[in-house]
């Protein structure tokens, strides 16, 4: 069974989740080497950042023309995550791979961490338990990161 | 398109005033001048600069009265960021699409 489906649990990420049918090995490899995240992801930009990042071009899909994407933490196989940095601001996209009961690759993946302003301020809902009127229709404060 | 929300919140002493006026006490929602520049280590002139800034960029709306102005949070300035994450919403299930094609496609 595949399912994927967007959620939306603290308001201030995306997630979804879905089954794979390839190994956690092969899924891993497509989400880390570069010349295959342009096949799939967003197409690459011609000139590559200086210090090994990717660059992506999100235009074609409604996003930034240019998007710095840079590795944060990668365990082998299992978890993979990226800093993405546009000009809007920054955010971070996490891959996270685990076996599927069919034998395949049940993927995780979580774009969160919307930050304003060189991650000093992020998306948030309003706290639980704090009454607030009207103060913006959607719901979404700004919580400045201590 | 959107970048003045996005530089406006830029500057920390902005975003603070932004967000004091986003959360108010109780069910106050205006604010005036001396109230959002309590606890603040800037002149007044300095904290009507970042509201002016704020204004421009829509987050906020202003009331005259007299030699008083007083501030509350504008009910759609924070739509860009909010259509900011929806655009990524819509975004990643297309791209587990392609990336189950990829996997079709690629050897071993």
């Amino acid at each position: 069974m595949s399912a994927e489906t967007p959620k939306q649990p603290n308001g201030e990420s995306v997630v979804v989740e879905c089954e794979l049918e390839a190994p956690p090995e092969k899924v891993w490899r497509a989400l880390s080497e570069p010349a295959l995240l342009a096949r799939w992801l967003l197409p690459t930009r011609a000139v590559a950042p200086a210090d090994g990042a990717l660059a992506f071009d999100g235009e074609a899909e409604g996003l930034a023309r240019r998007i710095d994407c840079r590795l944060l933490d990668a365990e082998p196989n299992r978890r993979l995550s990226y800093l993405w940095r546009e000009p809007a601001g920054e955010s971070v996209v996490t891959f996270e791979l685990s076996d599927s009961a069919a034998g395949g690759t049940w993927l995780k993946v979580v774009h969160g961490g919307f930050t304003v302003g060189g991650a000093q301020a992020r998306i948030a809902p309003p706290l639980p338990g704090r009454r607030r009127k009207a103060a913006n229709d959607n719901g979404l404060i700004l919580r400045c990161a201590a | 398109m959107h970048a003045d929300v996005f530089r406006a919140l830029a500057d920390p002493t902005r975003r603070a005033v932004f967000e004091r006026l986003a959360r108010p006490d109780e069910a106050r929602q205006e604010m005036s001048v001396s109230e959002l520049r309590a606890g603040f280590a800037v002149s007044q002139p300095a904290i009507s600069q970042h509201l002016a800034v704020l204004k421009g960029a829509g987050l906020v709306t202003e009331r005259r009265q007299g030699r008083h102005a007083y501030y509350r949070v504008a009910p759609q300035g924070l739509g860009p960021l909010v259509d900011w994450v929806a655009r990524y919403r819509a975004f990643w299930p297309g791209r587990i699409e392609k990336l189950k094609d990829l996997l079709k496609e690629m050897e071993g």
